[in-house]
């Protein structure tokens, strides 16, 4: 009974309108992140669904009932902010007891359900010290324990790992996917880092101008992104954009990238488009396609390489190599890909598609 | 340039020198006033700096019924001033730091206007009022006058302070089910420790030192404020005029603004800088 379901939500501050019909609905038990750029209005949509914004148009239901007008402590929600936002002046077994306490439970059931929530967090050991004495991962520690004491069906998390340096990162995220495995409560998560959003999530929502530019898995976004920008937003190292042109030509198209050319499926499209591929695709000296370039820069990363080619017209690519390619700068390389892996996009940004075979 | 010894041992001796100097310029006078007092009869007119430690003026002043109800009075308003200022401005502080409203601003400049009129020109209007209230010439009034100087100052403060508490903070406490009331008293008011003490003790002294309306509003001698009460301390025949128990009574009056001073001296300065710069 914690299912979201958003209906031509919108978010207006003024004239300004930061959401725009937003429609999106969230299983029982899901563990959906919002992603996008700083600006799309991923934390204003999260605030809204917790009752820290108003909704100006639409609805929202959660557990099927409309919820537009309930204040956030009645919505059944646990949130966790970015600035953990604990209390100072209280020992950590009290900001964890604070909401309980605020609903008048007995001082019984709050030690008690309090220690299970430190138990489960290993915070235990620190259950008397003040906030300001913790580590920022401590910190996220009791402000995740502070949401899970209330037992509440639905968690909200605004950018909760965005102050946390890169090692406390990691394994507050694994905490974050086991917290998420056992309790299976749904889950709603903001972030700007795509790495978050690709290794939480069931579904990712990725937004921009307050619209929703796609919905899908994770490996749906990744194999099939909807547009450019959702290309180009996941997937690290980005996806690299080349100019090409499509035409008809018989009964398939032909893709025009400078010098080279390759037949393909019928896309049903004529003009310029956009080549997507990724760092990961692309070969040196290989593929379908392949085009003569000269190495910039090489970034070893120990397994793997990052190799910055340039092309013949002064675009650079980055090609992700396995191992240590034995390349000097400015040597002459080639740069190739499969067409199969390649992402097309027409004039407006949205990915073309083959028509049925 | 490296500074030759006695360069420096001269620019410390010169430093002392003037702290020296600052020192006496402002303790001396507590240090005349504590001297006189303990000076008994005719010896309070020769010029001495060593006091003679008899305590016949403290002696005279605390058996003086008059006096000791005017002490008692004295608390009675200042600690009656610092909770109502605070409780008043606590609130209005939530609402003008926290609420966004049509015309925030206004009050905030009205509210620092009025801290800016001269006491001596609300006189005779409050008197009126105090008149209409009933209050005259009981210390209510007192404490209804002090209010006029002490919440504004109180107000600008707190909501200065109030506005720079982190936001997030307070979305915690709402999604853990806080009423607002419940948030500022829970979280808000703990947090704002500091601000309080600097704030209540400012208004404790302001109304503890209060002279001109004291002498305004009050008629009877047993309902007094200490202030007024020694300035009309009076000798035994209209030809003496008590200079030691009137030092007597003002070194007692002092020792309670110095020992809240001491005792909250940490707390003064973090409360008045804080606010003063984002942190």
């Amino acid at each position: 009974m914690s299912g979201i379901a958003l209906t031509n939500v919108v978010k207006r501050f003024g004239a300004l309108t930061v959401i725009d019909k937003v429609n999106l609905s969230v299983a029982e038990g899901e563990f959906v992140v919002f992603v996008g750029p700083s600006g799309c209005g991923k934390s204003t949509l999260l605030r809204m669904i917790a009752g820290l914004e108003e909704i100006s148009d639409g609805e929202l239901q959660i557990g099927g009932e409309r919820m537009n007008e309930t204040p956030p402590a009645r919505r059944g929600i646990a949130m966790v902010f970015q600035s953990y936002a604990l209390y100072p002046h209280m020992s950590v077994e009290r900001n964890l007891g604070f909401a309980l306490e605020t609903a008048r439970l007995a001082a019984g059931e709050i030690t008690e359900r309090v220690a299970k929530v430190a138990r489960f967090l290993k915070i235990e050991h620190l259950l008397a010290r003040r906030p300001a004495q913790l580590s920022g991962g401590q910190q996220q520690r009791v402000a995740i324990g502070r949401a899970l004491v209330r037992s509440q069906k639905l968690f909200l998390f605004d950018e909760p790992l965005s102050n946390l340096d890169a090692d406390l990162r990691m394994e507050m995220r694994v905490e974050i996917a086991r917290i998420h495995r056992e309790l299976k409560a749904t889950t709603v998560y903001v972030t700007h880092d795509q790495l978050e959003a690709m290794t939480l999530a069931d579904r990712i929502v990725v937004l921009k101008d307050g619209h929703i530019s796609q919905v899908g898995t994770p490996m749906e976004l990744y194999e099939h992104p909807a547009n450019k920008f959702v290309a180009s937003f996941i997937g690290a190292p980005r996806m690299n954009f080349l100019t090409g042109k499509l035409a008809i030509d018989g009964s398939g198209s032909r893709l025009d990238v400078l010098d080279a050319r390759h037949g393909l499926e019928n896309f049903g499209y004529e003009g310029e488009v956009s080549v997507g591929i990724r760092p990961e695709d692309l070969i040196l000296g290989g593929g379908d396609i392949r085009l003569p370039a000269s190495v910039q820069l090489v970034e070893p990363l120990g397994g793997e390489a990052l190799v910055h080619a340039r092309l013949g017209n002064g675009q650079s690519l980055v090609v992700k190599a396995q191992g240590k390619p034995d390349l000097k700068p400015n040597a002459d390389i080639t740069v190739g890909w499969l067409t199969s892996k390649a992402h097309l996009f027409g004039a407006d940004d949205r990915a073309l598609s083959a028509k049925g075979a | 340039m490296v500074r030759s010894n006695t360069g420096r041992r001269l620019h410390r001796i010169a430093i002392y020198a003037l702290f020296g100097i600052v020192a006496l310029y402002t303790l001396f006078p507590f240090y005349w006033m504590i001297a006189s007092s303990l000076k008994s009869g005719q010896a309070i007119f020769d010029v001495t700096f060593l006091p003679d430690l008899k305590f016949n003026n403290y002696q005279a002043i605390l058996s003086d019924g008059v006096f000791l109800r005017s002490l008692l009075n004295s608390l009675i308003v200042a600690f009656s001033v610092v909770a109502l200022s605070l409780l008043l401005a606590v609130g209005a502080a939530y609402a003008l730091g926290r609420i966004d409203f049509r015309g925030r601003s206004p009050i905030m400049l009205l509210v620092l206007a009025v801290s800016m009129f001269p006491q001596i020109a609300l006189l005779s209007g409050l008197f009126e009022m105090i008149r209409w209230l009933g209050l005259y010439n009981t210390i209510g009034s007192l404490i209804f006058a002090y209010m006029i100087f002490t919440l504004p100052f109180n107000i600008w403060v707190l909501t200065t302070f109030m506005r720079d508490l982190p936001k997030q903070i307070e979305e915690a406490a709402i999604m853990d089910g806080c009423s607002p009331l419940r948030i500022v008293r829970c979280i808000f008011l703990p947090m704002m420790g500091p601000a309080l003490i600097s704030t209540g003790l400012l208004a404790f002294i302001a109304s503890w030192n209060e002279f001109m309306f004291a002498l305004t509003f009050i008629l009877t001698d047993e309902n007094r404020t200490v202030p007024v009460a020694i300035a009309l301390i009076s000798g035994s025949s209209r030809y003496e005029f008590p200079y030691g128990a009137i030092m007597a009574a003002s070194t007692i009056v002092t020792v309670p603004l110095i020992v809240l001073a001491l005792l909250f001296q940490k707390h003064i300065v973090s409360g008045l800088t804080a606010g003063a710069v984002k942190g």
